[in-house]
This record gives C-alpha cells, sequence and structure tokens, in this order.
C-alpha cells in the first residue's frame, strides 16, 4: 500500500468538523427563517466559518489541531 | 428537468436537495470502457494516474480532474454570500459551499491515501487555477445563478464519467458527490427561471451570464483526441472521450436554454480548447 500523505488525516478530520459547523449554521438559520434575530446569526456565523476556508491558512489549521 | 431531458419551464423538484446520499439516476447514453475486464483496484492504478500527471505537469494532482473540488466556492462565497436576494438564499449559498468543501474533503483524502497531498489548491489565488472558469470571481446574481446551472453541470458529467470505475476508493465516495452537485444544477436552474419571469431587461443580463459560462462550459472538457482522457478510458477510470462527454453536454444543454427562451451562443467563439 502507499503511505499517507502527511496530515491526511488531520485534514479529513478539520475539513470534516468545518462542513458540519456550517452545516449546523444553515439548519439553524432555515429553522428560524421567521425570526430576523436567530437568522442573522446564523448567516454570520456561516460567513465566519467561510471567511477561514477561503483564506486557506492550512498549517494554522492543523497546529490548532495539534494544540 | 435540468439534471436531463427538459420539460417545459417549471421549477425543478427539489427532491435531492435535502436528502442527499441516493444514488442518482444514470443519465443519458452509457459508453462502455475501453478495459475489457472489469478489475477493481484498491491502489494500483490511480496511483499510476497521479504519477502520469506528475509527468508532465508542474503542479500535478491540480491537473487532473478529481483534484478540482474546492473552486466553485472561492468563487462565489466572498460576494454572493452577502448579496444573494434572500436569507434563504444566502443559507444555501452556505450550503452549498459546504458542499462544495466536503468534495474536497473527499477527494483529498483519496489522494492523499495515495501519498499525493493536495492541500496547496485550498491557498493559491484564484488566477492560478487550472480551470479556466474557477478563475476570477463572481459578482452578479445572475451569473452566480447561471453558473449553478451549466458549470455544476460539467461537474456533474466529470464525476459520472467515473461511476464504476477500476478504482474502488474513488467510487465509493460518488455517489453523494454527484447527488449534491444535482442540488446544485437543480437550484441554478430555478434562480435562472426565476430572474427570466423579471422582464426583458433581467433576461438580458441572464443571457449575457450564459454567453460568459456556456463557452467556459464546453472548454471543461478538455482537448478533443486528449492523450490523457485516452489513458483514463484505457485505465478503466473514465467512459467518454471529451469530445462525446463535450457533444452529449450540448445535446442536453441546448434544449433547455431554448425552452428557457435564450440564445445558444456560438461554440466556438472564445473557446481555448477544441
Amino acid at each position: 500500500m502507499a503511505q499517507a500523505a502527511p496530515n491526511t488525516e488531520k485534514l479529513d478530520e478539520h475539513l470534516l468538523e468545518i462542513v458540519r459547523a456550517l452545516h449546523g449554521a444553515v439548519k439553524q438559520g432555515v429553522a428560524h427563517l421567521g425570526e430576523p434575530k436567530i437568522v442573522d446569526g446564523a448567516i454570520v456565523d456561516c460567513e465566519e466559518i467561510l471567511d477561514v476556508i477561503m483564506a486557506g491558512d492550512v498549517e494554522a489549521w492543523l497546529s490548532e489541531a495539534v494544540a | 428537468m435540468p439534471g436531463g431531458t427538459p420539460t417545459g419551464l417549471r421549477p425543478a423538484p427539489a427532491s435531492s436537495w435535502w436528502c442527499p446520499g441516493q444514488i442518482p439516476p444514470t443519465r443519458g447514453t452509457i459508453y462502455p470502457r475501453l478495459t475489457p475486464t472489469r478489475k477493481r483496484f484498491d491502489e494500483p492504478v490511480a496511483r499510476r494516474t497521479v504519477q502520469m500527471d506528475a509527468m508532465g505537469q508542474s503542479r500535478p494532482a491540480e491537473s487532473s480532474t478529481i483534484f478540482r473540488e474546492i473552486g466553485g466556492p472561492h468563487l462565489y462565497v466572498e460576494r454572493m454570500l452577502p448579496a444573494a436576494p434572500t436569507k434563504l438564499d444566502q443559507l444555501i449559498v452556505a450550503r452549498t459551499a459546504a458542499e462544495e468543501i466536503d468534495h474536497f474533503r473527499k477527494v483529498a483524502r483519496v489522494a492523499g491515501d495515495l501519498g499525493t497531498d493536495v492541500t496547496f489548491v485550498l491557498s493559491q489565488p484564484n488566477e492560478k487555477r487550472f480551470v479556466d472558469a474557477f478563475r476570477g470571481i463572481i459578482t452578479t446574481w445572475e451569473d452566480n445563478a447561471v453558473f449553478g446551472f451549466l458549470i455544476d453541470r460539467i461537474g456533474r458529467y466529470q464525476l459520472e464519467e467515473f461511476y464504476d470505475c477500476s478504482y474502488l476508493p474513488l467510487q465509493r465516495i460518488l455517489p453523494e458527490i454527484v447527488t449534491e452537485e444535482l442540488g446544485h444544477i437543480e437550484y441554478g436552474y430555478n434562480k435562472t427561471l426565476e430572474l427570466l419571469s423579471k422582464g426583458d431587461e433581467e433576461k438580458e443580463r441572464v443571457q449575457n451570464a450564459v454567453d460568459n459560462w456556456y463557452v467556459r462550459a464546453l472548454d471543461m472538457f478538455g482537448r478533443s483526441g486528449s492523450a490523457r482522457a485516452e489513458r483514463y478510458r484505457y485505465w478503466g477510470l473514465k467512459r467518454r472521450t471529451n469530445e462525446q462527454a463535450r457533444s452529449d453536454y450540448i445535446k442536453e444543454v441546448n434544449p433547455i436554454l431554448t425552452n428557457l427562451g435564450l440564445k445558444i451562443p456560438d461554440p466556438l467563439k472564445g473557446r481555448r480548447y477544441l
């Protein structure tokens, strides 16, 4: 079998957490579409989570995962 | 339906959007694989694929179709998440991005287990992306809608190529990814339809978006007569040649555009890969 690339497992776990957090925020917002405070908060959460992913600082993610 | 034969100007059912996990129905003609034996591999063929890419490219992993998944969110998240017309649309943009990030995660895991690190894709600027359509940024809602309708469909086409492929770890991750891509296509189609109902001025803006993305979509299938695509077929990783897949896409998309009352752009104008 091939040797896995370094941090394959850690990156996978980190991204899975990110995806779950995003889905959680989306579900929260969709479930409360009639309540502006909750839905706005959910959208802010989505923006914050996506900002981290779009920045793509993989080294920082992985070092946090180790810590 | 946006994912198959058009049946008129009706919104596509959102059946797959909130219920991922089903295996989508096979669409269009099934092309036989070039390899006569359907041997299944847990490693060697896909590993050779990565090595072959490495021979001729400075960024080997990125040049392969299966490693391009993170491209979409970098195009639309920054401007479209805050600018989407309703709160629900904002949330759906976020959900779409979440699904695309998850697609990247799954494919990065397959590559990583083979010893290929594709994390560089997460931090490189859009203008350096391998696929031309993923460079730049989406700034209008019309572009965002048509992108889902036309470009996510390319994702579906390319992923369907790997159905029943010879590398099991890749085959295993496909059904859920393709189901989610079908949701993105439906959403793009429905938003396009919604925009077209707003009158001539909006229709012109949608047509401009179609003119932009249609040609890029055709280019995304790659060059006709590609030697690499031929090797993928030989190894049992893909079914169709680039030109067969492009031709099928045209046959599927053109009637949908016509039904929407949109003009079909010149398929050769502005093309980079013929």
